[in-house]
């Protein structure tokens, strides 16, 4: 037993997978912080991301470069998050009710849309990311391969984590976001556009998410699958609970959720007589249990999920 | 008292028009827009349009099936209106569907000889309290430490749906089936009956209708559903006249999650009778659409619900025969509720009535009561 | 001796001028109106303030000081009249616009980011268009210099949630000088701090003054206005009554100048016959806030049943607080409150309710009603759950339809059916509906707070008929309210609050104006009768 387990743990494969099922939510889950903290929740990640991910394989398919095909699956994601940032910032609508119907909408539309061009033939697979190794980082023992021999998307990912921790905390933007997130009416009495910065963060989230999306439609799979997020963007939302709104812990967070889903895979392929789905559940037990012990130490932005109304 | 009912079914009279017209201009809104999409993936709309009404709505045995497929999202509905009125935003829908499916299954397997008027009961009462305790997790939660149910529900979802996906794939595995996981069959002493064998519409129909009866009562009729709506309502003014408001969430999430609990239920007994993990296709998210069209009283939410039903039914069959790309059904649910919301607020609202001079009734005759 | 014009001095006093005059004045606000629908929130008003000064703004709720700041500060337009900055006319359209002509405003409600650190919340949107790194050393520096400038003792890096009210507010006036204020506003700064945080506060505007700096000090504590100002403007009703020097200004002479008003609403009330049984006992109750004063501070009073005993004083004085304490809403952390002889202090919202009290509450739409539910559900909100309304649990809707429509005819509540929403009627049609819901049942006990607010003259008339019966029919009343007028009217005994306390108990009939103007500005009672 124990040798399976170490043989599961300290496989160069397993860690390998485990980065790279994490990233797509370490992306994801920055977009998301950047949005929370500037007080709107997308409840319509999963519906960003699968955008993403067809708009990433139709680029990628009529554009015949991956590159252009991950600029297409930010567009698509972006344009979605402009439709929820103009339903709960302008029109101040329910934002977890606008995120519920982008989530349904998008994923009968992007279903539709993909069966629309390409019919029930076969799926076509599209120009996609190969991994590429770092040279001389990639050669570290151990942590080398499973890092830094991945997708270029990968590497991008990292770049975009430190990247939003030094926006948020360093930069006068970052200030603003933080300051209409906490006390939005405060922000609006120093001259802030409360609006104007609560939609460049859903944007940008949007992006962010749609950039995610491609990672299984460029990175992962090579073509579109209906659904083929399959639930994550509800795991990013976990993510960010869990990191307590900073984009460095939400890093290590999608680790552990990535870590999870490849042991379930693990689990499920060796048949170990434990349940993968006891694995695939742990994260939310955790995110529960983080997030009712949390609450007073809670980073949570004040303003989360309230419509900030000028009268 | 039907008046009364009327009254209290669509909102105060001045706004009993406005209330029907909203859910009837997002629907039209939507279609138009799957319309575009429709005739922009090669198809004539108005062509599959009509075949859709005709397959929901023309046959015995359409119809049943778009009432068959009402039913569950009628109960789900009812479990998000009935918090809705106690302020609380109900999207744990899911994983509600799943524990209330599971009670209800254990009951129908575990309990043997016994008539159907006594099984069946149990087992549909079973599911209400699986879905109730999912339900009133997170309500308590929300009621004595100010938790916030939206994160709450949503990782009970996932937990809820993997305790069932393990369960069905490992310990309640009926042994005889092969490609499948799922249990087995509950005996017939479990299920829910046909009623109207030609259009197989099972008794689920009814137990939905009686529970949009019995919420409608329990809110307008009883000192708890006042208690909750004065919450929803106000929980400031409720708290100054004496309402214990946690109480009151509690109990509504509560009797919310057991809606949904039904509404999985209803599944399992109804159509498939044995429990599995892919049973729901997101009702617990179809079911918010549904409350809110249904402008959350337990009558719009019948009527909502066996629109969205037929529109299902619909759906599938103009995807099975004139082949229209899947998808269709889910993007006009989901366009229906952005339409929705969009078209109630407020700030839009206030952009109208400025346009508009606003017109204020005058209530300077003297107090002669129409009623 | 001042009248109601402005009193400018001449140079033929030189020894009365106050510092920078003679010069120019820095701000001159002619002839400034402003009218909301209702009421004439500014009549003409001159008001003018010179560099290096602290001008007082005196007057009591409702007199125009608040309009006239905001319009100051580019909050709201005057509908008529004209603005000189630094000798030439400006428009401020804005509140950026008038932040850069040197107009600086602390709000009573602190705009702070309480998870924020003190520097955090100084520079935030304070270098827009200036680069993308937040130079958190060398803003420090700049805000550090600043600060002991001033003497305004700030820990830049605490956080604001962290911080004493004192030092939150001086944090307030440390964002609007690194903005380059020139003119300060402070609106009712004191009413949140402790003694020691206002003189600390006092020391930081001396300072401004020493360094050229103006002062707006609005405010309706005498005490304090005549320890800190040079000059003082009195308003009222939206009127410039006096502008003096301060030295020259005596407490009763500007308690008068502010509350003297023609009386508008006569009202008949034939004699109180108090029967001595106490309804509302409340024995030294103190309600702690957390960061700064008490909001109760040792309240002791008495009222009888068959009398009116009314509670005067500006708002924010402790008022809510009060009504809070008595529905159960919150708990006094010393003292004993009593209702009807029945202890009362750790009472829940629940059993008060279910006392015979009548509770007409201050704010209609987020205490007294459930404005989206029906008048029939608002009038049963108080009985419910007795018999005859339900019974085991279960509503009787015949027997609430028939007492709604009761009520309705019984206290003239203009509407078509008992079903419509509340938050279709009008105010004072929302007013009825609260009171019959209260009064119906002959409460022994009434608390009634600022109801008549936002009420025309027929629907407030109409109140104080109904709050007079009850009184008559032998119930005790307790009527809170900052409109002077409307307790001078309608109590037998008028308490005044300042500060969270009482300052003084006095028989209406023998009332002072002047006299109560004094208490409802800071001085106690025995304080005025030893003097």
């Amino acid at each position: 037993m124990w040798i399976i387990l170490s043989q599961l743990f300290f496989s160069i494969d397993f860690l390998s997978a485990s980065v790279r099922f994490a990233m797509p939510l370490a992306s994801a889950s920055v977009g998301e912080i950047i949005s929370e903290r500037g007080g709107i929740v997308n409840i319509g990640l999963e519906g960003m991301m699968l955008a993403g991910a067809l708009g990433g394989m139709m680029g990628a398919y009529f554009l015949g470069d991956p590159w252009l095909g991950l600029l297409c699956g930010m567009a698509a994601g972006a344009i979605v998050a402009a439709v929820h940032a103009f339903v709960v910032i302008t029109l101040a609508a329910d934002q977890v009710v606008s995120g519920a119907a982008l989530n349904i909408a998008l994923l009968g539309l992007t279903n539709f849309i993909y069966r629309a061009i390409f019919g029930i033939e076969e799926r076509p697979i599209v120009a996609h990311f190969e991994p590429v190794a770092i040279p001389l980082l990639s050669r570290i023992p151990v942590v080398g391969p499973v890092f830094f021999n991945q997708i270029p998307l990968v590497y991008l990912t990292y770049g975009l984590v430190i990247v939003a921790a030094i926006f948020i905390m360093r930069t006068r933007w970052g200030l603003e976001v933080q300051a209409v997130g906490e006390h939005p009416r405060a922000a609006d009495s120093v001259g802030i556009s409360v609006s104007r910065v609560r939609y460049l963060t859903v944007i940008v989230c949007g992006l962010l998410a749609g950039m995610a999306g491609t990672f299984f439609s460029l990175g992962q799979l090579h073509t579109f699958i209906e659904g083929m997020t399959g639930g994550r963007g509800f795991i990013v939302l976990a993510v960010v609970i869990v990191a307590n709104w900073s984009p460095t812990r939400a890093a290590l967070a999608a680790l552990m959720f990535g870590a999870a889903e490849a042991v379930g895979l693990r689990i499920q392929a060796l048949n170990v007589g434990v349940p993968y789905q006891l694995a695939l559940a742990f994260p939310y037990l955790l995110t529960l249990t983080v997030y009712i012990g949390l609450a007073g130490r809670s980073r949570m932005p004040r303003a989360l999920g309230l419509a900030y109304i000028k009268d | 008292m039907f008046r009364d009912l009327l009254h209290q079914a669509f909102a105060p009279r001045s706004r009993q028009l406005q209330s029907l017209i909203l859910p009837l201009a997002a629907v039209l809104a939507a279609l138009v827009v799957g319309g575009v999409m429709i005739s922009l993936a090669g198809f004539k709309p108005l062509q599959i349009y009509a075949w859709m009404l005709d397959a929901a709505a023309g046959t015995p045995q359409g119809l049943g099936v778009s009432v068959t497929n009402a039913i569950p999202l009628i109960l789900a509905g009812l479990g998000v209106a009935l918090p809705f009125r106690c302020g609380l935003l109900n999207i744990g829908g899911e994983g509600q569907i799943y524990i209330g499916a599971l009670f209800a299954t254990l009951v129908g397997l575990s309990l043997h000889g016994l008539p159907i008027y006594v099984h069946l009961p149990l087992a549909l009462l079973a599911g209400f309290i699986g879905g109730g305790i999912w339900g009133a997790i997170p309500g308590y939660l929300r009621a004595s430490r100010g938790l916030n149910e939206i994160i709450v529900t949503i990782m009970l979802n996932y937990i809820g749906f993997w305790i069932i996906s393990f369960l069905v794939h490992g310990p309640m595995k009926d042994p005889e089936s092969y490609g499948y996981s799922w249990t087995m069959k509950v005996p017939v002493s479990a299920q829910l009956p046909f009623i109207i064998r030609v259009a197989r519409l099972n008794l689920g129909i009814v137990v939905a209708l009686l529970a949009a009866g019995v919420t409608h009562y329990l809110l307008w009729h009883t000192v708890p559903g006042f208690e909750m709506r004065a919450v929803g309502a106000g929980s400031q003014t409720a708290r100054f006249a004496g309402i214990r408001v946690g109480r009151s969430t509690v109990l509504s999430m509560f009797i919310g999650g057991g809606l949904a609990g039904l509404a999985g239920t209803s599944v399992i007994l109804g159509v498939q009778y044995r429990l599995s993990d892919f049973f729901s296709p997101g009702y617990g998210f179809t079911a918010i659409a549904v409350a809110l069209v249904g402008q959350t009283s337990p009558l719009g939410v019948v009527f909502a619900g066996l629109f969205f039903g037929g529109l299902q039914n619909g759906v599938n069959s103009a995807q099975r025969s004139l082949g229209i790309p899947m998808g269709v059904a889910l993007s006009l649910q989901g366009l229906i509720l952005l339409f929705m919301i969009a078209g109630q607020s407020l700030t839009l609202i206030r952009w109208l009535r400025k346009k508009r001079t606003a017109r204020r009734v005058d209530y300077s005759q003297p107090a002669v009561l129409l009623d | 001796m001042p009248g109601s014009r402005l009193w400018y001095l001449s140079e033929a006093h030189p020894d009365r001028l106050p510092k920078g005059a003679g010069m120019d004045a820095l701000l001159r606000m002619h002839g400034i109106t402003k009218v909301y629908p209702g009421v004439v929130a500014n009549n003409g008003v001159e008001f003018e303030v010179i560099e290096g000064e602290i001008h007082a703004l005196l007057g009591e709720n409702g007199a125009g000081k608040t309009t006239l700041v905001n319009i100051l500060y580019g909050l709201s337009a005057p509908d008529e009249g004209t603005i000189l900055w630094k000798g030439a006319p400006v428009r401020i359209h804005s509140s950026k616009q008038a932040m850069q002509l040197g107009i600086g405003m602390v709000h009573q409600h602190f705009m702070l980011i309480p998870r924020f650190t003190a520097l955090q919340n100084v520079i935030l949107g304070a270098h827009s268009g200036r680069g993308l790194w937040l130079n958190l050393g060398q803003a420090s520096r700049r805000v550090r210099t600043l600060s002991d400038q001033y003497g305004l003792d700030i820990d830049l890096e605490a956080e604001v949630q962290d911080m004493a009210l004192g030092m939150r507010q001086r944090l307030e006036i440390l964002k609007a000088l690194y903005r380059g204020a020139h003119l300060l506003i402070l609106d009712e700064p004191t009413s949140v701090l402790t003694p020691s945080e206002v003189e600390a506060l006092f020391e930081v505007l001396r300072r401004l003054a020493a360094q050229n700096h103006a002062t707006i000090f609005i405010s309706h504590k005498l005490e304090e206005v005549l320890a800190i100002s040079d000059r003082v403007t009195v308003l009222r009703d939206g009127h410039n009554v006096a502008t003096m020097p301060t030295r020259d200004a005596t407490q009763p002479q500007l308690a008068q100048m502010m509350v003297g008003r023609p009386v508008v609403l006569e009202v008949e009330k034939s004699p109180a016959k108090p029967t001595g049984r106490m309804v509302i006992e409340m024995d030294d109750v103190s309600v702690k806030r957390e960061h700064g004063r008490d909001q109760l501070d040792g309240i002791s009073l008495q009222v009888e049943a068959g009398e009116i005993v009314g509670i005067a004083g500006i708002d924010g004085n402790g008022q809510r607080a009060l009504l809070e304490v008595l529905c159960g809403l919150s708990r006094p952390s010393r003292g004993r409150v009593r209702l009807l002889g029945v202890d009362v202090t750790h009472a829940s919202p629940r059993q008060i309710a279910s006392m015979n009290v009548g509770r007409i509450p201050e704010d209609r739409a987020t205490m007294g009603l459930l404005l989206p539910l029906s008048i029939k559900e608002n009038l049963m909100l108080q009985s419910y759950t007795q018999e005859p309304m339900s019974r085991w649990g279960i509503l009787r809707g015949r027997v609430i339809r028939d007492f709604a429509r009761r009520l309705v005819a019984e206290f003239d509540v203009r509407t078509p059916g008992v079903e419509v929403a509340v938050e279709n009627l009008s105010g004072g049609n929302q007013q009825k509906v609260i009171l019959a819901r209260e009064l119906h049942h002959d409460p022994e006990v009434l608390i009634v707070a600022n109801a008549t607010r936002g009420l025309d003259v027929g629907a407030t008339e109409y109140t104080y008929k109904r709050v007079l019966e009850g009184r008559d029919r032998g119930a005790g009343v307790l009527l809170i309210s900052s409109d002077l007028e409307e307790v001078l009217c309608l109590s037998d005994r008028i308490a005044i609050m300042h500060a969270g306390r009482i300052m003084g108990i006095v028989p209406a009939a023998s009332a002072d104006r002047t006299q109560l103007g004094l208490m409802m500005t800071g001085t106690a009672l025995s304080t005025l009768q030893d003097g």
